[in-house]
């Protein structure tokens, strides 16, 4: 089921193949202005925390978004969600355009957009029993039908999740629970709304290592039986390489290379990545390959740098780079969807 | 004579109603000047209240056991007064989150050369110029300790906390999870400083992390906790590609590398209480390979070559047999290309 | 230090549920079950008071000012009406006062506290307004005029004191919801697609009700003081009998200059130990809501040192043999 008849919204002409389409986004914030600045009359700056992205995503398809801290990620899973509003673009769930709904008629849609955050400890109601927890959005979307329904949901979500036996589990409290588990319960909440996409924000950073594959090995299950595509916002490129079927890198609210995982590992034409990709710690000690490491760190995007935006930092960047912007491309010699925003490559 | 040497430390902490938590359960390493030294494991283990106990700085619920060497003189003998005038002068600590624990409303300079007059190190216009050189030695200008730390960003500020740790010029330096809130580059900036302070300073490190890559990259020699003991010990290349204990193979197993195409794992279980006697190997019911006798022996911490230690009956059998026991899931062996789903949770 | 994160070991630091919560207030903290014993002494003592008076507190049984005596403990006021009889209804009266003014201070102060918090916007700035206006206002000073105004009676002075006390209430739950409403969990359930409603009550709510009770708990105390200052200034109904009107019936009778402790001690005392109670009670719950005041490094006590021999195995937790250097 596509969910777009329950919801009486009109699918677009041409039938998307895409179960996400997101086109030109942008996210601006305004800065907050101090009593001073406002009175001198300063122009309102502009936070450009998502500057002009595409991509899409299939059903059963995983696709990590990765870059460091303030390059937008987490804003672009927020404005996909519509917690935040975006500036301009569009982004398209199963043909519907979600930025143009008003909050009431987005309401059916979040069934479709399911997230899971990154900290398990922060993300469960401390007063919540599992019980509650997987069937409050049951509740809140009207469906389950009955006590016994719902149970009968709750306790197919947990094993669905590989907490089993389910009933072992449902009366728990979060503090009751090892770190992977109540990742495992946050998945299991998501999961009882039959979701098209979900959004999985760092999934596995705040777990112990030993546990961490399980639950990725989860996620990778589900998008592959359920028929379900995951966004992954991640800054681990390893977890990324091994999980995903492409990687989008991030840099100051532009994805700056994007194509299928392994290609943009093995074979990485932006410099930003192949920056990033030389400072990854290599498990084995022998491999101690000289890191790339950049200067400084990634600048504020209230002031984003002319023509290409990594210039400053880009060990080869040549007089041109500081004047013109580059687009996305596929640069020769690279296999299919492999795209590259920079003017050299 | 090691310039570090802990001995049969162990710390416990008073629970409610008399019960106790073992959490550090007889660890002792020695590490020599201008050697790297991991401590590796995951949360729970006991790997920061290892090097919390053998600063002395525990809270007053905490017992501790054992004894700590620095170049030959017993350190905790004497309870808290006698740490104190080892702390910061001898070794010197780098906290979990130090970057948020810079004192908000004083400058960066300031709060550097503070405990340089705590310990009648240097004062006035001396320890200030003291003070800018340790700033130009962690890459920070020295002008700039005359901002607050709120302008300085996290790698900045991580450097600050690091040159507050030098301030005293110590010979040891514990760094606890010095990385784990910077982005990759910023990571790689850090280690690379760290790394370059105990070259150029003779400085002993010791990290503690439960990042194994960044062990690898970065130690020579490491030490695996778990449950808090130290479960194995010796050159990283050696707990890589050659582990004598279960936990060790299976934490490099669970941990994704960047290139390799094998199958991550997790680890069954959850770690044992310690407020509780644990009977034999505290892993075992981790364990993918366990014997018998495991469960009711523990195992003896023993030599398995040069500087090679680990606790594990499965080394009292013949090589090809253990070999056997351990299955195919040896982490650093070329397994053909496994699905990224294949790890069993 | 958060050095030790057991599984399993967390039990009773994360609050399950708000009776478990003040169980374990009461277990952990004597003054809490002090200042409980005394409001719930005082609580009973007027639920049962009609059945438990020697005499009637409205009919003279006993000499003009007869000091204490083994029949009348209390001794009698200026219309010989034993005195014992007289606090104990009176406790009826102020305890309503208290309670009714209090829950009607605490249901707007709650209401609007959340509804601040949690809209924030012109809402919370409307409201903080009138918070400000009535946190500089002298509370006595108000109730004063505002009695004069409409007239003494019972009921005038709990619309008055609710209307004063909310606004410390108000500002304090404002403040946690504004933190709480910031929490994954919430944003969690609003990203499912809950509404405001349920987010407020389910989420929300529950995580401010320690606070809220403590709050409340508080406010009581505030308010019986607000009474019987009233009520000593005579801006309460005189033919009813509270602890206010009693102290001030002893005062406009000269008890002061004829003696008569008597009529003013005792009531004194049954004021300051509900207010106390009420305070110690409240203190309790808001200091074990505060995790700054748990920091262990704020001791002056240290961490002890033990020996290995004898003491250290005392767990029999693992045999000591072969582990350490010796074991090389």
């Amino acid at each position: 089921m596509s969910g777009l008849e329950e919801i009486g919204l009109e699918p677009r002409a041409s039938a998307p193949a895409a179960l996400l389409e997101v086109e030109d986004l942008k996210t601006h914030y305004p800065v907050r202005r101090g009593v001073t600045e406002r009175l001198m009359r300063r122009p309102r700056r502009l936070v450009h925390a998502v500057d002009g992205i595409s991509f899409s995503l299939a059903r059963g398809e995983m696709v990590a978004l990765v870059g460091e801290s303030g390059c937008g990620k987490t804003t672009t899973a927020q404005t996909i969600l519509r917690m935040v509003d975006p500036t301009s673009g569009a982004i398209r769930l199963n043909g519907t355009d979600t930025t143009r709904l008003s909050q009431r008629r987005l309401r059916p849609l979040r069934r479709r957009l399911q997230m899971i955050y990154q900290d398990p400890y922060e993300s469960l109601d401390p007063r919540f029993r599992v019980r509650q927890t997987i069937e409050e959005p049951m509740l809140v979307h009207g469906i389950g039908g009955s006590r016994k329904e719902r149970h009968d949901r709750t306790l197919e979500a947990l094993e669905r999740v590989e907490l089993s036996p389910a009933e072992l589990y449902v009366d728990r409290y979060p503090h009751e629970l090892s770190g992977g588990q109540r990742q495992r319960v946050a998945i299991a909440t998501s999961l009882v709304l039959d979701p098209d996409l979900l959004l999985a924000d760092e999934p596995v950073s705040m777990l112990d290592v030993s546990v961490r594959a399980g639950v990725l090995s989860l996620l990778d299950g589900l998008r592959r039986d359920g028929n379900m595509g995951i966004l992954m916002i991640t800054h681990d490129l390893s977890t990324a390489a091994h999980f995903a079927d492409r990687i989008a890198v991030m840099y100051l609210g532009r994805i700056v290379e994007h194509g299928p995982a392994k290609e943009v590992v093995r074979d990485p034409r932006h410099p930003y990545t192949r920056a990033l990709l030389s400072v990854v710690p290599k498990r084995d000690p022998r491999d101690r390959s000289s890191p790339q490491i950049l200067k400084g760190e990634t600048p504020n995007p209230i002031d984003v740098p002319s023509g290409c935006r990594f210039h400053p930092r880009c060990p080869i960047a040549e007089e041109r780079c500081t004047r013109e912007d580059p687009r996305l491309r596929r640069p020769p010699a690279t296999g299919d969807g492999h795209e590259v925003a920079c003017l050299l490559a | 004579m090691s310039l570090l040497e802990v001995r049969e430390l162990h710390v416990w902490f008073d629970l409610q109603e008399g019960r106790e938590l073992h959490a550090v359960q007889g660890v002792s390493f020695g590490l020599d000047a201008g050697e790297r030294f991991g401590l590796v494991g995951e949360s729970g283990c006991g790997k920061t209240t290892t090097i919390l106990g053998l600063m002395g700085l525990l809270p007053p619920t905490a017992s501790v056991a054992g004894e700590v060497l620095v170049g030959g003189e017993s350190i905790l003998a004497g309870g808290e007064s006698s740490v104190r005038s080892h702390r910061w002068n001898d070794i010197a600590m780098i906290f979990q989150g130090a970057m948020n624990a810079l004192n908000p409303v004083k400058k960066v300079l300031w709060q550097i050369v503070e405990p340089m007059e705590l310990h009648g190190i240097a004062d006035g216009t001396q320890a200030r110029r003291m003070a800018g050189d340790l700033l130009e030695m962690v890459g920070i200008p020295a002008s700039a300790g005359e901002r607050y730390p709120h302008e300085f960003s996290g790698g900045m500020r991580q450097r600050a906390a690091i040159a507050m740790a030098l301030a005293c010029q110590p010979k040891i330096l514990l760094a606890d999870e010095p990385t784990t809130a910077l982005d990759v580059m910023v990571q790689a900036q850090i280690l690379e400083l760290l790394v370059g302070l105990s070259n150029d300073l003779g400085l002993a490190l010791v990290l503690v992390t439960h990042d194994l890559p960044v062990v690898a990259q970065v130690c020579e020699r490491a030490a695996v906790m778990y449950a808090g003991e130290i479960v194995e010990e010796g050159p990283t290349e050696a707990l890589y590609h050659a582990p004598r204990h279960p936990y060790t193979r299976l934490l490099f197993a669970a941990t994704p590398d960047l290139y390799g195409d094998e199958a991550v794992v997790s680890i069954p279980g959850a770690p044992p209480r310690l407020d509780r006697a644990i009977e034999g190997c505290a892993f075992r019911p981790r364990c993918d390979s366990s014997l018998d006798r495991c469960e009711s022996e523990h195992p003896e911490f023993r030599a398995m070559g040069a500087g090679h230690r680990a606790a594990c009956h499965l080394n009292d059998l013949p090589g090809e047999e253990r070999a056997a026991r351990e299955g195919a899931r040896r982490a650093g062996s070329a397994a053909p290309a496994a699905t990224p789903g294949g790890g069993a949770p | 230090m958060s050095a030790v994160q057991e599984p399993g070991l967390t039990e009773g630091l994360s609050v399950q549920s708000h009776a478990g919560f003040l169980r374990s207030v009461l277990r952990e903290r004597k003054a809490a079950v002090v200042g409980l014993g005394i409001i719930a002494f005082f609580v009973v003592l007027s639920v049962v008071a009609p059945l438990v008076v020697p005499y009637s507190p409205n009919a003279q049984t006993c000499a003009v000012f007869a000091p204490p005596s083994a029949r009348h403990w209390f001794g009698c006021d200026d219309g010989g009406i034993d005195l014992l009889s007289e606090i104990m209804q009176g406790g009826r009266i102020s305890l309503l006062i208290g309670f009714t003014a209090t829950v009607v201070s605490m249901i707007l102060g709650g209401g609007i506290g959340i509804v601040s918090g949690y809209f924030g916007g012109w809402v919370d700035v409307t409201f903080m307004r009138i918070v400000d206006y009535l946190l500089v206002i002298p509370d006595l000073a108000f109730a004063m005029v505002i009695s004069e105004v409409w007239g003494p009676s019972v009921f005038h002075v709990i619309v008055v004191i609710g209307i004063l006390e909310w606004s410390g209430t108000a500002r304090v739950i404002r403040a946690q919801v504004m933190s709480v409403k910031e929490r994954v969990y919430v944003k969690r359930a609003r990203a499912v697609g809950a509404g405001n409603g349920r987010v407020i009550f389910r989420h929300i709510l529950p995580q401010v009700g320690p606070l809220l009770i403590a709050n409340t708990v508080l406010t009581i105390a505030v308010a019986i003081y607000l009474e019987t200052a009233l009520a000593f200034l005579g801006l309460e109904d005189p033919s009813t009998t509270t602890w206010g009107t009693i102290l001030e019936h002893a005062f406009a009778r000269a008890a002061v200059s004829a003696g008569a402790w008597w009529a003013i001690v005792p009531d004194g005392i049954a004021i300051t130990l509900l207010i106390m109670g009420c305070f110690l009670f409240g203190q309790a719950i808001e200091d074990a809501l505060n995790p700054r005041l748990k920091v262990a490094h704020l001791s002056i006590r240290r961490w002890t040192l033990r020996t290995l021999v004898g003491g250290a195995a005392g767990m029999g937790v693992r045999p000591l043999v072969g582990r350490g250097p010796d074991a090389i």
